[in-house]
């Protein structure tokens, strides 16, 4: 987990409104409390100042948010590695760090429905060279 | 169709694309079918496959190619994620905490792995799912097309190329009109061929992919020869390369608007222009020899 001081300022003001229209199926888990939330992006690099990745399942890193304590990690997509079925393997990824949402350029065919089962909310953005920290300061 | 001993089989291949091997195979076919031997083509492009449009054909015989798919018995599963950790190709989905299990059958390559690895529990079944279909088609009395085809969404047309092969393989002659490329779809292709013809242009594109073509097979010691297609084209590169490393220069077809037009028309040079006929039975020869 990497935090600095320049990171919490970046983030001070950033305050993620916790969805409530999600809908919860028999197969949801449930995030560990209702207040926190974990917002992943994929980025091109291990820094905030990166690009955001428009492939979900083959980014370099995904660029986790804890909008309660405003810590950041950054988490190697080892996925990339696969040969085929990056995106599910991308999505047991975020599953494991308890995402609850997911912002990416592109979600495709095979990975919409895991996430969906998994209730991780997906947020598609549009346009080249929107940094992580820019994608951040707009989910205020 | 009664069973023969092994015949020969040609395999006619580009690591470029459009370079003719359509072409060249269904004219190959229909010079050698008038030559009465007993003949099949084999359209192993199973993801576009297109020689069809030259020889038509009535359907005789179609087939699915299937592979088998897990299936999870949610009543019997622990949901221990064994099943997900053998499997290679991320075909199985497997999240513990939110008991999530999936399979994902456009991944799946039909190994078996996970059936294994559920053995204590048995939750896994297996079902058949349709990869793609070989289609027969007779085309004169001693000739026929067998065309693979596969699904669309389906990972790999390698086992449907190897059925249709398999199919057609009681003939005296096989051609198989063989994938672009070098990946799996070319190597299972041109494994069970005697000779490779490769079918290049004189243009540098052209050139760079024999040349990947050459290593390829020359790594299978698969013996190959080159048509040199559109002939008048591009540069002499192709001619000093083939010189030099010794690669036999089988025919050249000449770029010509004539010929392209029969082409675009659907239509065989060898049927159109007889002389050619005489053209590609002496390749034929040169591949046998």
């Amino acid at each position: 987990v990497l935090k600095t001081e320049s990171n919490e300022q970046m983030f001070n003001n950033i305050h993620l409104l916790c969805t409530s229209n999600r809908s919860f199926s028999e197969n949801d888990y449930t995030p560990i409390n209702d207040i926190c939330m974990k917002v992943a992006i994929s980025s091109t690099a291990d820094t905030v100042e990166a690009s955001v990745d428009s492939r979900f399942g083959r980014c370099a890193y995904f660029v986790v948010f804890d909008t309660e304590n405003h810590q950041v990690e950054f988490i190697k997509n080892t996925a990339i590695d696969s040969s085929q079925g990056a995106g599910p393997a991308a999505v047991r990824i975020l599953a494991d760090h308890q995402v609850s949402k997911v912002i990416s350029g592109v979600f495709g065919v095979k990975v919409k429905p895991l996430l969906e089962a998994l209730s991780i909310e997906m947020q598609s953005v549009k346009g080249d060279g929107l940094t992580v920290v820019e994608v951040l300061k707009q989910l205020k | 169709m009664e069973a023969h001993g092994p015949g020969f089989t040609i395999a006619v291949a580009s690591g470029k694309g459009g370079t003719g091997k359509t072409f060249i195979s269904t004219n190959l076919v229909n010079a050698l079918e008038k030559h009465a031997f007993r003949v099949a083509l084999v359209d192993c492009d199973a993801e576009e496959p297109n020689a069809r449009e030259f020889t038509g054909g009535k359907l005789i015989a179609s087939k699915d190619v299937t592979q088998k798919v897990p299936f999870i018995d949610k009543s019997h599963c622990v949901y221990c994620g064994a099943c997900s950790e053998y499997c290679a190709y991320n075909a199985i989905f497997f999240v513990k905490e939110a008991r999530v299990i999936r399979v994902m059958e456009e991944l799946c390559h039909g190994c078996g792995a996970c059936s294994v690895a559920c053995k204590p529990y048995g939750a896994i079944q297996e079902k058949d799912d349709v990869l793609g279909t070989v289609s027969t088609y007779q085309l004169t009395a001693t000739s026929r097309l067998v065309e693979s085809r596969m699904k669309v969404g389906v990972h790999s047309p390698v086992r449907i190329i190897k059925e249709a092969i398999r199919i057609a393989s009681d003939t005296d002659i096989v051609v198989l009109d063989a994938p672009p490329g070098t990946s799996c779809p070319f190597i299972q292709t041109v494994t069970s061929a005697d000779f490779v013809v490769l079918v290049t242009e004189p243009t540098p594109f052209g050139l760079s992919d024999l040349k990947q073509s050459v290593e390829t097979l020359r790594s299978m010691n698969k013996p190959c020869g080159v048509v040199v297609n559109r002939a008048g084209l591009g540069t002499r590169d192709v001619y000093d390369y083939l010189r030099e490393e010794q690669i036999p220069l089988l025919m050249q077809i000449p770029f010509d608007r004539r010929i392209a037009r029969i082409y675009s028309e659907g239509k065989l040079l060898t049927n159109e222009e007889p002389t050619w006929q005489l053209q590609f039975n002496q390749m034929y020869n040169q591949l046998v020899e």
